[in-house]
């Protein structure tokens, strides 16, 4: 880890973090390199951004990458993303968690924060298995998927995140192949620099407990769709209609310029209470005392 | 006939304005220099079902409502029976005269029937207005001047429409001029001076003390009874430029605290019972991540949706034991407004001092039910104390040598530095996993020891820093009672009238649950009849202070789980049955 003494920073090696511990050859290498290329090509420094995440291989993520960061609870990053996003909305928010943690225990905050669209960027690392308790289904997991708790067969339906995310009311949203960190970079830095909640969904092979969905299978059945749609229900057709025809659809899906959550708070951007409150003095009794009289 | 200390019940069915004549009433006494106590009993319905306000009210400063009321206004026909066991004798009924009341068995009180409804439908085609006529004829009853009620109408219906409050003051004086043809007995009450008391309820005492606090994030669900402080700074939390976000669910509130308070701000959430099973999770997190939240926690009967309206001491367990691993908290515990406005202050410095969750345990008679207080405990005592921040100095101490922060340094007390995210030269790493002291996830044995030890070292000193229980009576006395939270009222009336009958006794009020005052409670109640009086069934409160007194000592349960708080007669007539046996 290179300790920044003058703020400038010279090289991507500035976001490097612990040496990880995943999987040789796992997927989620692929969105690491992405996100510290996006964080670098965009200037932010490692101070001004925060890494959040909730629990699994993929949350695992800020120990690997140099900024600031907490790890939490499972599937409860988005809840914690927002209020720090609430308290300084200086601070650049990157929420990062897989299937498991985002789409099942944490389904409905994913809802609930794209409703609010609050700015954060949510990536998830989407590897249809829950990896580290050793393979069990996912959310995303297909009908019939058989895994050690489902021996005869998952009788669940996978989700389809993005088309959630679409219709709770995301203002971007995209899905991306760890096994393209080209594009994929692009993606995250569109989704950073988008003012409002980005969700960006990753293919991020399990080398180990998925082989199914193997670096070759993705890359054989992602179609690149040539958005983003400039409507969301077009958006949500040309999903639908890609998975219909047995592709996987990836891309920018859908990007809409709205007023966020914390401006329409706030009514001003980068307002950080944090900062506001160092200003700030004990009110005076009187102040409290108004407020007693006010009641009714 | 002078009445010192008296009790008026308003009742009727959700929605027939019980509430609001209460109020009023409670306000008009207010300023009639009188210390109020109010009682609400209310069902989990919008309307239709009983509900009901007791007044009491005196010269003195007092806590909890008493044994008996002096006057009933009973809005609905079964209100009469199901309060008529309450009304002291000679005391007063105002029913309705539609209601049938030949089968009232009692023949020792002034009974009332007044054409409250009819009036209503007369004057202003409209029943809702039956409440303030009952409330002129108790004016009358009591020897309340109109013009004291009149102007407590004015104040609490302010902001309504011109003609709403004509009708409510020509209601009023309907009332009186009713009560001056029926009026058989009359009373005088007291008057003092009204030296601009307030009158407040422990929700809004606990949101007061947020704000002074300097809390400037609050998320939470609504859930009964502790609604009331989100809606109190989701109004005023702005002007002091916080935020409060009324979230998904109880999980995400909790969570949103924690983050605003890892981002650097002073952050709370608000539950009651099945809120807090949801937040439990969290609570690990904090205590883990060793992240300062306050959590203010109004109690209700349970378990499960159980009594949500209605008080209870059922989560003591819960709220010690809750989180999975040796979870770090301090747990207070207040009685008052005064005191829930002051715990909730305290809480912060002491959720930031020792980077804890601190749980401001109410329950839903302190946080619903108002009082009138002399003033809010806001004085030069209470300050803003952040505990360990990084300085500016600090930080550029870290830029110019070239060391890295750790978010988690093994210091000599335990408490490591902390730093607000966003500041250059520092990363700041949180962790809800075992960790290094740069915060990194680590498993290994070296660590762990040293960050379980890290994190008990913080707890020997918070002693220091919580409220001392509070001793009241005589240190001789053989027979002390211990209690918490709305037992505050019920034990204090309890140590006078036994004193009365011949009964030494003292009482020993518990407002921190954790750390426990073991020291001081056990010099206390050594060799003493001590029993404990609490809102629960399971005896959670003498379980867990049992650990001070071994087996030998004698301790006695009072128990109550009816929804309500105790009576001083529930209390004194326990204590008198315990002592006859053990003779």
């Amino acid at each position: 880890m290179e300790k920044l003494l003058n703020f400038e920073i010279t090289s991507v090696k500035a976001y490097e973090g612990k040496k990880s511990t995943w999987c040789p050859g796992c997927g989620d290498f692929g969105v690491l390199a992405a996100l510290k290329q996006a964080l670098f090509e965009l200037g932010i420094s490692p101070y001004d951004a925060v890494v959040i995440s909730g629990i699994g291989c993929s949350s695992k993520f800020p120990d690997y990458i140099n900024t600031n960061a907490f790890h939490t609870i499972h599937g409860r990053l988005l809840p914690v993303a927002t209020g720090v996003k609430l308290a300084n909305q200086k601070l650049n928010v990157i929420v990062t968690g897989g299937d498991g943690d985002g789409y099942g225990i944490g389904g409905n905050h994913f809802m609930h924060a794209a409703r609010r669209n609050i700015n954060l960027t949510y990536i998830v690392m989407n590897n249809e298995i829950y990896a580290l308790t050793k393979g069990q289904v996912a959310p995303t997991s297909p009908y019939g998927f058989v895994k050690g708790t489902t021996p005869y067969g998952s009788k669940d339906n996978p989700i389809e995140p993005c088309l959630i995310s679409l219709s709770a009311g995301a203002t971007f949203v995209a899905r991306g192949f760890s096994g393209d960190t080209k594009n994929l970079k692009e993606y995250i830095k569109e989704g950073i620099k988008h003012k409002g909640f980005s969700h960006i969904d990753v293919l991020s092979p399990c080398v180990t407990f998925n082989e199914e969905y193997s670096y070759d299978y993705f890359r054989e059945n992602i179609e690149l769709l040539n958005g983003p749609f400039a409507r969301r229900e077009e958006a949500i057709a040309k999903i639908m209609e890609t998975w219909r025809k047995g592709k996987i659809p990836v891309g920018i899906f859908y990007v809409e310029e709205k007023k966020h959550y914390e401006l329409d708070i706030f009514g001003k951007e980068d307002y950080s209470i944090v900062e506001e409150f160092k200003t700030q003095k004990m009110p005076l009794k009187e102040e409290l005392l108004k407020l007693i009289e006010n009641k009714k | 006939m002078k009445l010192k200390d008296f009790s008026v019940r308003i009742a009727g069915l959700a929605g027939d304005g019980s509430l609001l004549a209460g109020e009023v009433l409670a306000y008009t006494l207010k300023r009639r220099g009188l210390y109020t106590v109010s009682v609400r009993d209310f069902p989990s319905n919008i309307r239709g079902l009983p509900t009901s306000l007791t007044i009491r009210a005196n010269v003195e400063r007092i806590f909890s409502w008493n044994d008996y009321i002096d006057a009933l206004i009973a809005l609905e026909p079964k209100a009469v029976y199901s309060h008529l066991k309450d009304i002291r004798s000679e005391g007063v009924i105002i029913i309705d005269e539609e209601f049938k009341s030949e089968n009232l068995v009692r023949d020792d009180v002034y009974l009332y029937p007044v054409p409250l409804r009819k009036k209503a439908r007369e004057m202003f085609k409209k029943e809702i207005f039956k409440n303030v006529i009952a409330l002129g004829f108790l004016g009358y009853v009591f020897n309340i001047e109109p013009e004291e009620i009149k102007n407590s109408i004015i104040f609490y219906l302010k902001g309504k429409s011109g003609e709403i409050i004509e009708n409510n003051i020509k209601a009023l004086e309907e009332g009186y001029s009713l009560a001056k043809n029926l009026l058989k007995k009359r009373y005088e009450i007291e008057k003092s001076t009204d030296i601009g008391r307030y009158y407040l309820s422990g929700n809004e005492a606990v949101a007061l003390g947020a704000i002074a606090a300097g809390c400037r994030f609050f998320a939470a669900y609504p859930i009964t009874p502790s609604t009331e402080v989100f809606e109190f700074l989701a109004k005023h939390m702005p002007k002091f430029g916080g935020v409060t976000i009324q979230c998904e669910d109880e999980i995400a509130s909790i969570n949103m605290a924690i983050g605003a308070s890892f981002a650097g701000l002073r952050a709370m959430t608000s539950t009651s019972g099945p809120g807090m099973d949801l937040k439990t999770e969290a609570i690990s997190l904090a205590s883990m991540a060793e992240v300062p939240l306050v959590i203010y926690h109004a109690q209700r009967g349970g378990p499960s949706t159980g009594l949500p309206t209605k008080t209870g001491q059922e989560d003591i367990n819960h709220i010690l034991f809750a989180g999975h691993g040796d979870v770090s908290r301090a747990v207070l515990v207040p009685s008052t407004p005064e005191e829930s406005f002051e715990f909730t202050f305290r809480a912060f410095n002491i959720a930031e001092k020792y980077q804890i969750p601190v749980i401001v345990l109410s329950e839903q008679a302190v946080s619903q039910n108002q009082q009138t207080v002399d003033d809010i405990p806001y004085n030069g005592n209470l300050k803003w104390e952040r505990g360990k921040i990084l300085s500016e100095e600090e930080v550029s101490e870290y830029i110019k040598t070239g060391k890295i922060y750790e978010r988690y340094e093994l210091t000599e007390d335990g408490i490591s530095p902390r730093a607000i995210p966003g500041t250059k030269g520092v990363i700041v790493r949180y962790n809800s996993n075992e960790k290094t002291p740069d915060g990194f996830i680590d498993e290994e044995n070296e660590y762990r020891v040293q960050m379980v030890q890290k994190r008990l070292r913080k707890l020997e000193r918070i002693i220091e820093d919580v409220p001392e229980p509070e001793f009241y009576g005589n240190k001789n006395a053989p027979n002390i009672l211990v209690g918490i939270g709305s037992s505050l009222g019920p034990m204090r009336e309890s140590v006078h009238r036994l004193k009365n009958e011949g009964i030494e006794i003292s009482y020993l009020r518990i407002r921190t649950l954790m750390p426990l005052h073991e020291d001081y409670i056990y010099s206390l109640t050594y060799n003493k009849n001590v029993f404990v009086c609490e809102l629960n069934s399971f005896s959670q409160l003498k379980n867990y202070l049992s650990r001070i007194w071994g087996r030998k000592q004698n301790v006695y349960s009072i128990r109550k789980y009816s929804g309500f708080p105790f009576k001083p007669s529930e209390i004194i007539s326990e204590v008198k049955k315990i002592l006859k046996k053990e003779n």
